[in-house]
């Protein structure tokens, strides 16, 4: 698959997972990894850019060992984004799958 | 491992242009996702599968920078190319408005404005530390000419000129930790030292201060239990050495307890600087060096100038280690303190031979 492809669609990912609940980066690339093959990817840098570009804020909280954890929580601007995204998402994607003769399958 | 991970990373982010503040966030944030993926069980592979390959994060997050950089100065570039390709031109007609008053000397000294400009506009937007790493050669050989030509103090005066690589060291500071600024500064400090130890008479022992050198190096060595003893052979070496020296009036006996440390290195097989790590050339390099610098001193007192043998070690790590393409910009320092100290030392030509260090920049636009 492209990569620049795979990378927008990995954004969207990270956006979604982030809008469900507050979360720690490291979580986010596991919650990815179960289901996309993340490897030519890292997570991180799009967190970073997506913190950096106002979608996210992000605090810390106390782990009980060690140093405290840097959480990820969305903001409005990243909420309406992430609609923005999915919505767009769900137009390309249903016209792939027409394209692919998926309804003709479903019939 | 995880030290060595996150150490890489920090290395390349230090590349780019990304202030210290971020470097240090970024890093504590691997930090955080590596310890996190150590509570799953995750081996240190396993983690690095999860985060990614130093090389490939850093490329990432750069990317994001650069961009930025790059669309804020594209319209400043237009001007700064002009500026600079008009400079020449503008030095020309200077040095011949001074010249027809009789000032053509100094007045050519009007053409350092030629690579001084390139760098200030070339760089302009960019990181300003690595502008002054660039600006260095060129300030500091303006030092170097005004107290030449008001005093006449040719020599040491020239020892400015080692401001050069102190500058860019500490300029990459926030790559290295502070020992190994100390470690990398360390021979800069000791030639200094050396030559003004040297102007007042004690060449020998003053050389003693190049013992800093490995000296502060071990303090890198891991092993603390080991860094101890091996500070304590050169401790006990330069001991023995004074002692022979102004006790019994022989420094040749004396030179000789310096192959205690020489032994214990070996022994213990961990002369753990950077170049000693891996190439084998690079170790029997290291001890020829030392074996011809011993023996050139106590059997021709050659401890004055066979220094200059030890600049060999990391002449053949760069031609061992380093990507041959950058082979010259790399050996351009070692090749100019060469042909510096040899005219200055063997022909007493201090006064032009400083001219030698114009090779480093000469080289670096070369090789562009």
């Amino acid at each position: 698959m492209n990569s620049q492809f795979k990378k927008g669609v990995i954004e969207m990912c990270v956006l979604h997972i982030v809008a469900q609940k507050d979360i720690y980066g490291f979580a986010v690339i596991e919650a990815i990894s179960k289901e996309i093959d993340v490897n030519e990817n890292t997570i991180y840098p799009i967190l970073r850019r997506l913190t950096e570009q106002g979608y996210f804020d992000t605090f810390t909280e106390a782990t009980g060992i060690g140093a405290p954890r840097k959480y990820y929580t969305i903001t409005n601007q990243g909420r309406l984004h992430l609609d923005e995204y999915e919505s767009e998402w769900r137009k390309f994607s249903k016209g792939v799958f027409n394209l692919l003769g998926g309804e003709k399958h479903e019939r | 491992m995880k030290d060595k991970y996150l150490k890489e990373i920090r290395i390349l982010l230090g590349l780019y242009d990304i202030t210290r503040a971020e470097i240090d966030d970024i890093i504590n944030d691997y930090s955080q996702m590596y310890d996190d993926g150590r509570e799953r069980g995750l081996t240190d592979a396993e983690i690095i599968d999860y985060l990614g390959k130093p090389q490939k994060i850093v490329d990432e997050l750069s990317e994001n920078y650069q961009l930025c950089d790059n669309n804020k100065s594209r319209h400043h570039h237009r001007h700064s190319n002009k500026i600079i390709a008009l400079m020449p031109f503008l030095c020309v007609i200077v040095f011949f408005i001074l010249g027809r008053y009789g000032y053509y000397h100094p007045g050519w000294v009007v053409f350092l404005l030629i690579p001084v400009s390139g760098i200030i506009f070339g760089m302009s937007g960019k990181n300003k530390t690595h502008m002054l790493t660039a600006l260095s050669p060129f300030l500091v050989t303006g030092i170097y000419l005004i107290i030449g030509f008001v005093t006449h103090i040719w020599h040491p005066t020239w020892l400015v000129f080692l401001a050069v690589p102190v500058i860019a060291i500490l300029n990459s500071g926030k790559t290295m930790r502070p020992i190994e600024t100390i470690t990398a500064l360390s021979p800069f400090v000791a030639v200094t030292v050396f030559f003004i130890l040297g102007n007042f008479g004690y060449w020998n022992p003053g050389w003693l201060v190049f013992m800093l050198i490995p000296m502060i190096g071990i303090l890198n060595m891991k092993n603390k239990a080991r860094a101890f003893w091996f500070e304590m052979t050169f401790i006990v070496a330069i001991g023995v050495y004074l002692y022979c020296g102004y006790a019994l009036g022989r420094w040749d006996y004396g030179a000789l307890a310096f192959l205690l440390p020489v032994i214990y290195g070996v022994l213990i097989n961990d002369f753990n600087i950077d170049f000693f790590k891996h190439d084998l050339a690079v170790k029997i390099t290291a001890i020829i060096a030392i074996a011809i610098y011993f023996v050139g001193g106590i059997f021709f007192n050659s401890w004055g100038y066979l220094w200059l043998i030890f600049l060999l070690v990391p002449v053949v790590a760069i031609i061992v280690k380093g990507p041959r393409k950058n082979w010259f910009v790399a050996l351009s320092p070692f090749i100019a303190t060469t042909i510096f100290f040899v005219l200055g030392y063997f022909c007493d030509l201090w006064t032009i031979s400083w001219l030698a260090f114009l090779l480093i920049p000469i080289a670096g636009i070369l090789n562009k």
